[in-house]
């Protein structure tokens, strides 16, 4: 089919058009809202089934998927994408799990949205949900993708196109994950532990000093501007060089037991 | 600034009598000392301190009158040597002539050696038939049987022997060996602009920036001892490191510091700028004899007196822009030395190549006003983009395109054919908008090589926006149906890439374009470029710098919203 070209003409100065006017003030904020208001229509938000009660969160320790390998993991705060593991065999990533664990139901449902809003593609209900309040995925078995909810717990599963029989369906895994979430709030610690960082001195000879985090904490990362990391960050410690004379800043992600992460920030004296 | 000339230093003419006659004056072509046999160099056989005896021969001392009928000169083009440096050498000529008694003068040899000491350490040459009114003409290297000689104070002797008729004759000429060399530079902006470039993955820990400040030494040789950071213990000069291999990190201590000595950081300036550049020279001790040394540097203005003593900073403005478009330069920064000779004039007695590796880019990040990490110019962003367009073009938008071709066809990605998920790209909840890259992830393909529109344009726009073009991503909604498209990683068109079984569409569509302007770059799909972009055949179409009105015309049919004129951040 050809588009007469004089509608082409007029589609593009209406684009043009939509362009300068997004530019104004307030255009932006109303962009926002009606994106997401067709979000929640899309998926029809307003029918999904209540929250079940809160979850502690997801336990990730000794998680392992049979026949690949743990390359790379991100932490970050669930407005920032929550976990992200990435697991494979050989050099290639086959499969994609991200984990955002919320307050609430409430925050829970905005990090599903979240995984729904970035893909081109609309998904569809799985015929099992396995528990979750709701789930989706790229067809109604959950084969290549799966995301659920289980309350303030959203679970996105995601095998690459570079998979094949040795990395198992998005289902099987989250089986695996389901298997893994906490108890209910209620009956433990909702909140997830708090970063209380202080520095210490180095150790004998090292140009580091030491950012200690207060608390257990199951996976640090770390990030520093005016300095570096002199080594990968672990739960024991952060050793940062500042080169800045105001110090260095350094950001860390902690997350605890439920894959629950905790944000926080100190200056490093130089 | 000149140095007043110290008459004398260069030039030691003596006249003396002897017998003459001729022969061929030969010089060795590499300068190096004559007569490969060690006991020429050494003399054990020929010891012509017993020729001349113990008596120091100095020029207000000509030694004993002769009977040779002849006059002996002695020239050396510059009294200074560093015999570590390229084309390093000294100019020696012994010249004879009779003394007005020419009846008289045989053809003798001249032979010219170099002492230290007292005691001859090298033979430079010897003609065993000089002719009056002919020169020797030679040069020494400073090296003794291929060693350097150490840095000191040294005596060019030339002789020439009068045999029967008398002692011979010999004049001397001090020559102080000495150590030159830079052993730090600096790049600072100059009449332009010098970018920091960012190290992302220091010492293999991924989001370990590394951001030096711009007042860092770029190039470092030895450890801060000055002249004697020049050579190694072995007396052969020490090489200025090559620029740093790795992309993600500099070379690293055993204490995990980046390297403070012996490396050589990569720079980038925006494109035609005449950087200022410092460069620290060390030079080894002084004598009483030393003649001023300057520095010079190819295509370089110093600012000052460039007269080098112990440790010299001189700054020199580059006349010639090190980076004049948008590519990656390897290039030499080329010193010469200068020693103060006859008349006033200024002898060259080495030089030495400065190597480095200069990113010529279009300005500074744009992606964010913040200068801090991870807000920098990343080397492997960087060297990748600048390598693909390699000086063949500084337009920004020419530039996007090129990046918009290598990540559609270069970097291995695959489009998500089952949900078009986003693996590298976030938005804030429910929107387009705040968009983050995971480009730390995305350089190690941390997530794979599937892609959807999110990430692609994520990398676009950030790979032009690093290199300091001002590219912004758009976003198309909502819900749209799709002509025929190919998308990044696919060999085939189809208007179903989600494999449905019906023709498909996008929820949305993320692309890229210069801020403000309408033009398209998008590596996630090829378009089909004919008349008829809903049906067979296909005609490739690559959106990169399309119209904004033709690229929506052969994407769909359908009236698109264009939202968002946005950077995206990256971590």
């Amino acid at each position: 089919m050809t588009r007469p070209r004089s509608i082409s003409l007029a589609i593009a100065a209406a684009s043009a058009i939509a362009v300068w006017f997004l530019g104004a003030p307030g255009a932006y904020a109303q962009s926002q809202s009606a994106a997401g208001a067709a979000l929640h229509r899309e998926y029809d938000v307003a029918h999904w089934a209540a929250s079940s009660p809160s979850r502690a969160g997801l336990s990730l320790a000794g998680l392992a998927i049979p026949g690949l390998q743990l390359r790379a993991r991100t932490d970050r705060p669930a407005a920032e994408g929550g976990v992200r593991l990435s697991f494979g065999s050989g050099v290639d990533t086959t499969l994609v799990i991200q984990i955002i664990v919320s307050a609430d139901g409430a925050g829970g449902r905005d990090a599903l949205l979240g995984f729904l809003n970035e893909a081109q593609a609309t998904m569809i209900p799985l015929a099992d949900r396995q528990g979750a309040d709701v789930a989706y995925g790229e067809n109604p078995r959950g084969t290549e993708s799966a995301a659920a909810l289980y309350s303030n717990v959203a679970i996105y599963i995601r095998r690459t196109r570079d998979a094949r029989a040795e990395t198992p369906s998005a289902f099987q895994v989250l089986a695996v994950l389901r298997a893994r979430l906490g108890p209910v709030a209620a009956a433990t610690n909702a909140t997830p532990a708090s970063m209380r960082l202080a520095t210490r001195a180095p150790s004998a000879g090292s140009p580091a000093r030491i950012v200690d985090l207060g608390a257990a904490f199951e996976h640090v990362e770390a990030t520093v501007t005016g300095g570096f990391q002199l080594g990968a960050p672990t739960p024991a410690g952060i050793h940062v060089v500042a080169e800045s004379q105001s110090g260095a800043t350094v950001n860390v992600w902690a997350t605890d037991g439920w894959a629950r992460v905790s944000v926080g920030s100190i200056v490093v004296p130089r | 600034m000149s140095t007043p000339w110290r008459a004398g230093h260069f030039v030691i003419v003596c006249a003396l009598l002897a017998p003459a006659c001729g022969g061929p004056n030969p010089t060795n072509s590499d300068g190096s000392a004559d007569g490969a046999n060690p006991a020429d160099v050494h003399v054990p056989g020929r010891d012509l301190n017993a020729i001349i005896g113990t008596t120091p021969v100095t020029p207000e001392n000509p030694g004993p009158t002769t009977n040779c009928a002849a006059t002996l000169g002695l020239r050396l083009a510059t009294t200074v040597l560093d015999s570590t440096l390229d084309n390093a050498s000294v100019s020696i000529a012994a010249t004879v002539a009779d003394d007005g008694r020419a009846p008289q003068f045989r053809a003798r040899p001249v032979i010219v050696q170099i002492v230290e000491g007292g005691r001859v350490l090298a033979l430079v040459t010897r003609n065993e038939g000089v002719v009056a009114g002919s020169s020797v003409d030679t040069r020494w290297n400073g090296t003794v049987d291929g060693v350097a000689v150490a840095p000191g104070d040294y005596t060019v002797r030339a002789t020439y022997e009068c045999g029967a008729d008398g002692p011979a004759i010999v004049r001397e000429a001090p020559l102080t060996v000495v150590r030159l060399g830079a052993v730090r530079v600096t790049v600072a902006d100059g009449d332009g602009l010098r970018i920091p470039l960012l190290w992302p993955r220091m010492n293999n820990v991924r989001r370990n920036y590394w951001l030096p400040a711009n007042t860092r030494a770029v190039v470092s040789r030895g450890r801060g001892a000055g002249a004697a950071d020049l050579v190694g213990t072995d007396g052969t000069r020490l090489t200025i490191p090559r620029p740093f291999a790795d992309l993600e990190s500099p070379p690293l201590e055993t204490s995990g510091l980046p390297l403070a000595h012996d490396y050589n950081q990569p720079i980038a300036l925006q494109i035609g700028t005449h950087p200022d550049v410092t460069v620290l020279f060390a030079r080894s001790a002084t004598s009483a004899t030393l003649p001023a040394i300057r520095a010079r540097i190819d295509n370089a203005t110093p600012a000052a007196d460039t007269t080098l003593a112990a440790i010299t900073p001189l700054m020199f403005r580059l006349d010639m822009p090190p980076a004049p478009h948008f590519a990656r330069y390897d290039f030499d920064l080329r010193v010469h030395y200068e020693a103060l000779a006859e008349g006033g004039s200024y002898v060259e007695i080495g030089g030495e190549s400065i190597p480095l590796r200069v990113y010529g880019l279009l300005g500074d990040q744009t992606i964010s006003t913040s200068v801090t990490a991870p807000y920098g110019a990343w080397v492997p962003v960087v060297d990748a983009v600048t390598g693909w367009v390699h000086g063949t073009t500084d337009d920004p938008d020419e530039i996007s395109g090129e990046i918009v071709r290598h990540v559609l066809d270069d970097f291995g990605l695959r489009y998500d054919t089952v949900n078009g998920a986003s693996f590298y790209t976030g938005y804030g909840t429910s929107t387009y908008g705040f968009a983050r890259f995971d480009l730390s992830a995305f350089l190690h393909r941390d997530n794979g090589r599937t892609v959807n529109c999110s990430d692609c344009a994520s990398i676009v726009s950030t790979y032009a926006n690093m290199v300091g073009c001002d590219v912004g991503y758009n976003i198309l909604t909502a819900n749209f149906p799709l002509n025929y498209i190919r998308a990044i990683g696919t060999t085939t068109f189809t208007n179903d890439p989600f494999n449905r079984g019906t023709r498909g569409g996008f929820r949305y569509h993320a692309i890229t374009g210069p801020v403000g302007r309408p033009l398209t770059f998008d590596a996630t799909l090829v378009e089909d470029g004919d008349d008829t972009p809903s049906a067979a055949p296909f005609t490739d179409l690559v959106p990169d710098g399309l119209m904004r009105s033709r690229y929506l015309t052969q994407l769909s049919p359908a009236f698109l919203t264009v939202t968002r004129d946005d950077k995206t951040a990256i971590n």
